[in-house]
């Protein structure tokens, strides 16, 4: 975004041998541009402001762990040494 | 004040640029700190404050059981049918090979329109194949179709309109009817396989994503209209296929691409891997980084992490390297239990793919050195 910000900057000052139109033309684009990039950084912010507000309502990773160790205990995994045959019999 | 008013000058709006990019960093910076006072702990540390202790390894217990040799270039890609016990490969040397993975019998050899194949997938039914490549499409092709003049299988359906080249391809599960790919254009699409159209477009030009290449994608085994996709701009992101305007969520973390997403098997939480040389695992509902995978190799470097996969329960991270590695995460207690790259009979190049059996009993290795290796359990076994 940066990047293109100072490609606008560069097409405002760079002295070509050009119409009254053309040199109008290549400032609406530069302005179209700023606009384009101004419309995506304030969704983004606004992306980011639901994201925290989502944020200080979560819990902490403590709580999570609890969760994804029942997970991994309760299934069957024959690839681990201590696998059960009957267990892989029965499925 | 209006973004519209026709007026503005383009100093006004430079400056009004300059203060929503501040507005913008300092929201990142707030939510970087809030994130990091919620990580607690890491899995690591709450495991070992249960008195869980690490997976060990007997020297005999997970052993390279077949090596599926035929491919005369590097093998870049692999997929498990979800019965049968076949493979589908994808190789440098232009071809897909279909083979039956318990008697190593090549199924099918596939000559491909274009030779630079990045990725490849099985369907639901394994009837049919997809792949795509640098040709920047993806390619169809049905297993029971007759085979032309040639003895070639013909392409049965092309997918066109990525801007740039197929990095991964998988099938939405129960369905072989629709796609996912994911393209160096950063976007990644839901294709409708019969008519050939795109469903959705994921990121893009006008829409929030990916600012890189898109290297990867997994689609969540337990809630398929959720999908995880990694990029060259070292976010993952979090999708759901019925809101094309915006990720879900994006994780940060990693300080390279991310070559490799795959969902853990409860679906709550994806893995990943990348030029960082470390996998992380993140948690979907909170976005919590969980857990960083990360130790110096024999020769003291970290390589980059080119696949990654989980064992059926999830205990078992296994991650491939671009040194040849391939070790065996206790994702648990987040240490290296097993490094296939050091048995007998591993691969002599990087692991360039990895694939779990659809029943958990075998992990596929693919690998620049042309080859394919099927690992499985081959240790003393309990049984009550």
């Amino acid at each position: 975004m940066a990047s293109e910000t100072a490609s606008s900057a560069d097409e405002e000052t760079v002295s070509l041998p050009v119409s009254a139109d053309g040199a109008l033309g290549i400032q609406k684009q530069g302005k179209h541009r700023i606009l384009a990039d101004l419309k995506r950084l304030e969704q983004d912010s606004k992306f980011l402001q639901e994201e925290l507000e989502e944020l200080e309502k979560t819990e902490n990773v403590s709580n999570i762990c609890m969760g994804l160790l029942k997970s991994m205990e309760t299934k069957p995994d024959p690839l681990l040494p201590d696998f059960l045959l009957t267990e892989y019999m029965d499925q | 004040m209006s973004l519209s008013q026709p007026k503005m000058s383009v100093a006004e709006l430079k400056e009004r640029h300059l203060a929503a990019t501040e507005t913008l960093n300092n929201l990142k910076q707030r939510l970087n700190q809030t994130r990091r006072s919620l990580l607690d702990t890491d899995i690591a540390g709450y495991a070992r404050s249960q008195g869980k202790s690490a997976v060990t390894f007997g020297p005999t217990d997970l052993v390279c059981c077949r090596t599926l040799q035929g491919h005369t270039g590097k093998v870049y890609s692999l997929d498990w049918t979800s019965e049968r016990n076949r493979i589908v490969s994808a190789s440098q040397d232009g071809r897909l090979i279909v083979w039956n993975a318990l008697t190593r019998q090549k199924i099918h050899a596939i000559k491909l329109p274009c030779a630079w194949v990045m990725t490849t997938a099985f369907s639901p039914t394994g009837q049919s194949v997809a792949c795509g490549g640098l040709d920047s499409v993806c390619s169809i092709f049905n297993l029971n179709s007759t085979t032309d003049k040639d003895g070639n299988l013909p392409v049965s359906r092309m997918l066109s309109g990525h801007k740039g080249y197929i990095s991964s391809c998988q099938y939405v599960p129960d369905e072989d009817t629709h796609l996912i790919t994911g393209s160096g254009d950063q976007t990644c699409v839901l294709w409708d396989i019969t008519t050939g159209l795109k469903t959705s477009v994921f990121g893009g030009e006008f829409q929030s994503g990916h600012t890189a290449d898109v290297l990867s994608i997994s689609i969540n085994g337990s809630n398929s209209r959720i999908f995880a996709s990694g990029s060259c701009d070292a976010t993952a992101r979090l999708w759901d296929t019925r809101v094309a305007s915006r990720a879900v969520r994006t994780f940060h973390g990693h300080e390279g691409d991310v070559n490799s997403v795959k969902f853990f098997p409860d679906g709550n939480r994806f893995g990943t891997g990348s030029d960082d040389g470390t996998c992380r695992l993140f948690d979907i509902r909170t976005g919590h980084q969980l857990q960083v995978y990360c130790q110096k190799h024999s020769d003291n470097d970290i390589p980059p992490v080119t696949s990654i996969a989980f064992s059926i329960s999830g205990r078992l991270l296994f991650a491939g390297y671009t040194n040849g590695d391939c070790y065996v995460w206790d994702t648990l207690l987040a240490k290296v239990v097993l490094n296939l790259g050091s048995l007998q009979d591993s691969h002599e190049g990087r692991i360039s793919c990895l694939g779990l059996a659809a029943d958990g009993s075998a992990l596929c290795t693919g690998s620049w050195d042309t080859n394919l290796k099927i690992w499985a359990f081959g240790g003393h076994r309990r049984v009550v």
